[in-house]
């Protein structure tokens, strides 16, 4: 359905973006993960045909984006990073509007909006002007116009960027459900998040695409949530000699005093070693105060899926 | 085209700025209608018009300067580019909702005509042939200030470079008529301009071989006119800055005349002011 092939973006001397290469089939759910300024907004404006690349080409539905614009323009939702929104418009003539130049026919706009406002749940605004609402609604009525007209591929960029716990959740199953009759591309920098709504996951980084994998794949080249972290009084001496008794670990690191009076260590497994640990430690009458999965910040995501698997493992000094 | 006209129109009335450019336009006939006219006794409001040309130096900036700047600045310029519009609907959309609060200003200050008719007998269809001459040169105005408004990227500059703009263009016509029309003169001047394009294509290019070649070419064809002809020189610059000189041409409706000529000059500039509009958007997004 779409096609990224090697893309390049340069904004005078900077690139951008490297060389990107992907493709997304008809109804699959695509997340592009990287942290802010990896080049995620940048792909995405280019596959909308808002700029364009400076060298390679892209395809939607075997149209090119810059030759047959117009066309692909008429297939393509797009949720830029800032809500395109005008503030001094009411929910509803902005609908309206973005109906009209998405060129939904007069006679079912009034039907079209209604539905898509009852969806993202923007109905109870639908006379507020947009600048007197909150974030999170300016969120979904930007939301509602990439979904507008009906478009095969919906583009959303951080899609829930600004969303309370309740509403991300609403929001993500929302894109579940869209997912399955829609091509979606969607961005973020939250891995959990693209780790839930994603069949696939492009991971991109300083411009360049550092994975590309299912979710499933990805976790178990990450460890696969077999490392923890235990909190325990005093000092680390005697705690690492009741984990030496332990069987199935490779590795511990001192990670510090976080609280005090206690420290914490991460323990990194070949197999789940939680129980063992729990009894070992109750055998030594040494309290476990906490203990906890060991999850990875994006920016160690990247290093170890830029880094050999082998050495992986030596370079996590701290965890935020 | 519909969409985007539609939602400009309404948004001259949602925000102040139809309401600021309806009054100032107001006021400033009105000061003029009641000096011209009233105060004077005189009943040719063709001569108010013709004094208050200026007016759109000062009120075409208030109707122009947010129609494309604001786009940008609210990053809703992604939404119209994203979506299956074209620039020709854009900028035609725009243009045509600020033509449209300008008609329904003009079409009010047409009660000062209509309130004299009652103490005497007026010139009808002269006053009528006027204010059609003032609607086509407020339309060239507007379409510069869509122009300016569009190579900006701020309200502040769209603002400033649309009223220096329409002031360069009202001035037009003071520089051509006391630049000397001797052969000497302007032959300088046709040389100035052979650089002047020479220049500018070495801008649009970045090739300095082509911009060499451009005023080599332009400076030779300039000096063999001189050689062979050099009578052609005469009121050159008179006749090439005419072009530009859209107040002149309000001349012949102040007069009451309905020339066509006259028309044909405001419908073809204004064309092609929107049709360089266009060009640069396209060129701007491409590039």
């Amino acid at each position: 359905m779409i096609e990224v092939i090697d893309v390049s973006k340069r904004y005078g001397k900077h690139l951008a973006v490297d060389r990107v290469s992907f493709t997304v089939d008809k109804g699959e759910v695509l997340g592009l993960l990287g942290p802010n300024g990896a080049g995620k907004s940048t792909v995405m404006n280019i596959i909308a045909g808002y700029i364009p690349m400076t060298e390679g080409k892209v395809t939607v539905d075997g149209l090119d984006v810059v030759e047959q614009g117009h066309e692909v323009r008429r297939r393509i939702g797009y949720l830029p990073e800032v809500p395109p929104l005008y503030p001094d418009m009411t929910v509803d003539e902005y609908c309206t509007f973005v109906s009209r130049i998405k060129h939904v026919p007069a006679k079912k706009r009034k039907g079209h909006i209604n539905e898509i406002m009852e969806r993202v749940q923007i109905a109870d605004v639908r006379r507020r002007l947009v600048r007197n609402l909150s974030k999170g609604y300016r969120q979904r009525v930007g939301l509602a116009a990439a979904m507008i007209g009906n478009p095969e591929v919906l583009i959303l960029d951080e899609p829930t960027v600004g969303l309370d716990p309740k509403q991300i959740i609403e929001i993500r199953n929302l894109i579940t459900e869209l997912g399955k009759t829609h091509t979606v591309i969607l961005s973020s920098h939250i891995l959990p998040e693209v780790n839930a709504i994603c069949e696939r996951i492009v991971i991109i980084n300083h411009g360049r695409i550092v994975a590309s994998d299912t979710p499933e794949n990805l976790s178990a080249r990450l460890g696969g949530g077999k490392d923890l972290v235990i909190r325990v009084p005093g000092q680390a001496q005697a705690a690492l000699g009741i984990l030496e008794g332990v069987g199935g670990i490779n590795e511990v690191d001192v990670m510090g005093e976080r609280e005090e009076g206690t420290i914490d260590l991460l323990v990194r497994s070949e197999r789940d070693t939680r129980s063992d640990i729990f009894f070992a430690f109750s055998k030594a009458e040494l309290p476990l105060l906490a203990m906890k999965p060991f999850d990875l910040t994006l920016e160690e995501i990247f290093l170890q899926v830029t880094q050999d698997p082998q050495e992986g493992s030596n370079n996590v000094s701290s965890v935020s | 085209m519909l969409a985007v006209y539609l939602k400009d129109l309404s948004g001259y009335f949602r925000t102040f700025s139809g309401y600021v450019f309806m009054s100032v336009f107001l006021l400033i006939t009105s000061i003029f209608y009641i000096t011209g006219n009233v105060l004077t006794n005189s009943a040719d409001y063709n001569n108010t018009l013709g004094s208050i040309l200026f007016i759109f130096i000062l009120v075409v900036p208030i109707l122009t300067m947010r129609l494309m700047t604001d786009e940008v600045s609210l990053k809703t310029d992604r939404l119209l580019y994203t979506s299956p519009v074209s620039f020709t609907d854009i900028v035609l959309g725009k243009y045509f909702a600020a033509v449209t609060v300008f008609a329904i200003t003009l079409l009010l200050t047409s009660l000062y005509p209509v309130s004299m008719s009652f103490f005497g007998n007026l010139a009808v269809w002269e006053i009528v042939g006027g204010m059609i001459g003032f609607f086509l040169l407020g339309c060239v105005s507007i379409a510069i200030g869509v122009l300016i408004s569009s190579i900006t990227d701020n309200l502040i500059s769209a603002a400033i470079g649309t009223f220096g703009a329409l002031l360069a263009i009202m001035f037009i016509d003071s520089f051509r008529s006391i630049y000397p029309v001797e052969t000497n003169p302007n032959a300088v001047f046709a040389a100035l301009l052979a650089l002047g394009v020479a220049f500018w294509v070495y801008r649009m290019t970045r090739s300095p071989a082509l911009g060499l070649a451009v005023a080599v070419i332009g400076l030779g064809v300039v000096g063999l006119v001189f050689w062979l002809k050099p009578e052609l020189y005469q009121g050159f610059v008179y006749h090439i800055f005419g072009w530009f000189s859209m107040f002149y041409h309000f001349l012949s409706f102040q007069m009451g005349v309905l020339a066509l000529s006259s028309i044909v000059y405001y419908l073809s500039f204004t064309g092609l002011v929107l049709f360089l509009t266009v060009q640069i958007l396209e060129k701007r997004r491409w590039s």
